[in-house]
């Protein structure tokens, strides 16, 4: 007789047994993974992991970070910095994707100030504050280095005592470029009015040698949008009546905003051909190659004073945007520019500020990382080094002069690119014949207006 | 027989039906629904899914930038989109479009298919080189036509010029803008069209051509009363395709162009992706669905003509 306890009872006590070692396992599984988690928070509180940035590709943004790289390696060797790059011109709509997804890919986000107010809006930053306390003599530098309505704009609100969620080492604004030989060779001074902009253009136009009298990035959308609301800021117009509850009132079709479109219709006559289509490298390349010597209102480049870019890099002179001739007039440059968060739903915040912080350095930290920021074709925010390297990158006097004057190039507020957009798509219809300037400033009203409601800006 | 009796009376006989069926074929179908079930649920993740949120939200106010302002708003959208001067004209651009496609690449298809089907020598060497950029990618291929047409230093005016003509702006100027994009295109799907063209001419039997030159049929009478009647099915396959193809246009427009100057080459593809680029999900949504309804009504009158006249013939 078998003394083996019946086959159900044997598989009843083994699957207990079983239970057990299996609840025992998870346990210690668990216990192990919370080991692992906690180990890696006080890693990750220590300034070490991975560190992925969203980087707008190339030019002033990508590049220079490539340069600072190895210096940070070297002193962090615990932290491993992944760079990915997008082209600019798609970088706004995924990096809105990809925050309203809340998702963990980037510890980074290299963006627009522009998109400071709908990246709040989505709960996607992070407030920088503690992290800047830990080191007060460099936030103090920080601070008295980067121009105050620079370092604002990554704020919100974008003012001095605004709660700091971003950090920039990258200051741009739009300058009037020209060509000194050109001007020097005809007796021309650089025009200070729209109006003598036109008479500069025409005198400097001769299509049958090669040379236009204007350039500029007007193609359909955002670009003519802002350089729409350049030459309409500088004629004292400005978006709305008031940026306050009761206000909201979209105020392009008005005189300053007649006199913009005015402008740029006079000055299409002596355009490039490339300007209806151009952004910032049609606009370059006319300009590096000579067949365009003026323009007016362009987005800041160094590339321009590079050598192996154009051979005109030592006559291509940077000066203050144009003003309007009207008792309203001033100068009012776009100031443009990108700055570093880091996303709330990054897990790995400690390491990342300290990508951060050291893209921002400046010769704070060491005067290696400004030099290559520098040398890799970035635009420092900071002043010193606009100053230090202004005899090497002539433009940077352009936008030093600007700065103190420039306007942010938009309205702060989420809906600030859908506007721009809707701008640009009326200016360009009016400089291709399509629209009469009355038809483009209504429809810039009525379309500004419907999007605010949209908003819920009118409630 | 009331209702109720038909209604019993067919549940019994499925019963039956079903009673009788072997094991092996219950175990047949139910692998043929296991096989069809990943492409379903890949159609309807990738697909249907997709359609239908798209059409959801085409019914909402649904901004990117502000997700606190969405909601429901019915049909507004539409009428929106109706009263959008930008989306009315680039609705009617992509029709013109797609009409110039078809009419340029067919008759250019065409032509090249007739020379191919005569060159017999080098047609095999021909076909090899002609089909080549059908596979260049259509961002590499704009990006150096629109090099080629930039006005001042492009190759193209430069060409021009040296055979004494004074060059174009191209891409430049709004008047020759859609013209540019369309010899890109040309350059681009002719040769397809041609090859497809030429299946379908070899594929005519012998005895037919032979016949039509017996009776001296040649040149265009051939073509209009022989050749196309007996190709018109590959012809309306071919339309088809481009027909989609050239609704849907989005990659060339926006490396050439991106709906410019101005909105002279805005298609609706260009346009619903600038609104996807400054957050508008639900006018993009709602632009999408137009499109969508559109090639869906364009595609049915294309197969009504290409069944109807297959069930006239054979009839």
């Amino acid at each position: 007789m078998s003394t083996d306890p019946p086959e159900s009872s044997r598989t009843r006590e083994i699957t207990r047994r079983r239970a057990l070692q299996i609840t025992t396992g998870a346990s210690a599984g668990i216990l192990l993974t919370k080991l692992g988690a906690i180990g890696e928070a006080i890693a990750a509180s220590e300034g070490s992991g991975t560190v992925t940035v969203f980087t707008s590709a190339g030019q002033r943004w990508e590049l220079p970070e490539r340069g600072v790289l190895p210096f940070f390696e070297k002193k962090f060797p615990n932290i491993k910095v992944n760079l990915r790059p997008i082209p600019h011109g798609e970088a706004n709509p995924k990096i809105q994707v990809t925050m309203k997804a809340k998702s963990d890919a980037f510890d980074v986000v290299f963006a627009e100030y522009g998109q400071w107010p709908a990246m709040h809006a989505l709960g996607a930053l992070t407030d920088l504050t503690p992290y800047l306390e830990k080191d007060p003599g460099w936030r103090d530098d920080y601070f008295s280095d980067v121009p105050e309505p620079v370092s604002s704009l990554y704020r919100v609100p974008a003012e001095a005592k605004g709660t700091c969620y971003g950090l920039t080492p990258d200051g741009n604004a739009e300058v009037c470029f020209y060509r000194a030989d050109i001007f020097e060779k005809k007796g021309m001074k650089v025009p200070e009015t729209w109006p003598e902009v036109i008479e500069a253009a025409k005198e400097l136009h001769e299509p049958k040698n090669n040379q236009y009298g204007f350039v500029t990035t007007m193609r359909r959308g955002l670009y003519a949008g802002w350089q729409f609301w350049a030459v309409h800021a500088s004629y004292g117009g400005t978006w709305f009546d008031k940026e306050e509850k009761g206000g909201w009132k979209p105020a392009f079709n008005n005189d300053a905003g007649h006199k913009a479109l005015e402008v740029l219709t006079k000055l299409m006559q002596y355009a490039h051909p490339v300007t209806v289509n151009a952004v910032d490298d049609e606009c370059n390349a006319a300009l590096g190659n000579g067949s365009a010597v003026y323009a007016p209102i362009e987005w800041g480049t160094g590339i321009l004073n590079d050598k192996s870019f154009t051979k005109f890099s030592d006559v291509i002179k940077a000066d203050v945007t144009p003003k309007g001739e009207t008792p309203e007039g001033v100068h009012r440059p776009l100031m443009g520019g990108l700055g570093m968060f880091i996303p709330s739903y990054s897990k790995n915040k400690d390491a990342a500020f300290e990508w951060v912080k050291w893209c921002c350095s400046g010769d704070k930290t060491d005067p290696e990382i400004g030099r290559s920021w520098v040398e890799n074709r970035g635009q420092p925010a900071r002043v010193s080094l606009l100053s230090k390297y202004a005899n090497e990158r002539a433009f940077f006097a352009g936008l030093q002069k600007g700065f103190p004057k420039a306007v942010p190039f938009v309205s702060l507020i989420p809906e600030a690119f859908v506007i721009s957009e809707l701008l640009g798509n009326e200016t360009t219809e009016v400089l291709t014949g399509g629209k009469s300037i009355d038809a483009a400033l209504k429809a810039m009203d009525d379309g500004v207006a419907k999007v605010m409601g949209d908003s819920g800006y009118y409630a | 027989m009331n209702l109720f009796a038909v209604r019993s009376a067919g549940t019994t006989d499925r019963t039956v039906q079903a009673a009788a069926r072997l094991p092996g074929q219950v175990r047949a179908q139910r692998l043929a629904v296991l096989l069809i079930l990943p492409t379903l649920i890949v159609l309807v993740g990738l697909a249907i899914y997709p359609t239908l949120y798209a059409f959801w939200m085409s019914l909402r106010v649904y901004l990117l930038y502000n997700p606190a302002a969405g909601r429901f708003v019915g049909l507004s959208n539409f009428a929106h989109l109706l009263n959008d001067e930008f989306a009315v004209k680039s609705l009617w651009l992509t029709g013109l479009w797609a009409l110039l496609v078809i009419i340029v690449q067919m008759c250019f298809g065409m032509a090249l298919a007739l020379v191919m089907d005569r060159a017999t020598r080098t047609a095999g060497l021909v076909k090899t080189l002609i089909i080549v950029p059908v596979f260049v990618s259509p961002i590499a291929m704009g990006l150096t036509w629109r090099f080629m047409f930039e006005p001042v230093s492009g190759l193209i005016n430069w060409i021009v010029r040296q055979i004494g003509f004074s060059g174009s702006l191209w891409l430049s100027s709004p008047s020759t803008a859609l013209i540019s994009v369309l010899i890109a295109d040309t350059w681009q799907w002719t040769p397809f069209i041609a090859l497809i063209l030429l299946a379908g001419i070899q594929s005519i039997s012998l005895e037919v051509a032979e016949a039509a030159r017996l009776d001296r049929v040649r040149g265009l009478f051939y073509i209009r009363k022989i050749l196309l009647p007996l190709i018109w099915p590959v012809v309306l396959v071919v339309v088809l395709i481009r027909l989609v193809d050239s609704i849907r246009v989005f990659d060339l427009f926006y490396i050439m162009t991106r709906g410019g100057p101005g909105s002279s080459t805005l298609v609706s593809g260009v346009y619903g992706f600038t609104m996807f680029q400054t957050g508008r999900l639900s006018d993009m949504a709602t632009l999408g669905i137009v499109i969508l309804i559109a090639i869906n009504l364009l595609v049915s009158l294309v197969l009504h003509l290409l069944y109807g006249r297959e069930k006239k013939g054979t009839t």
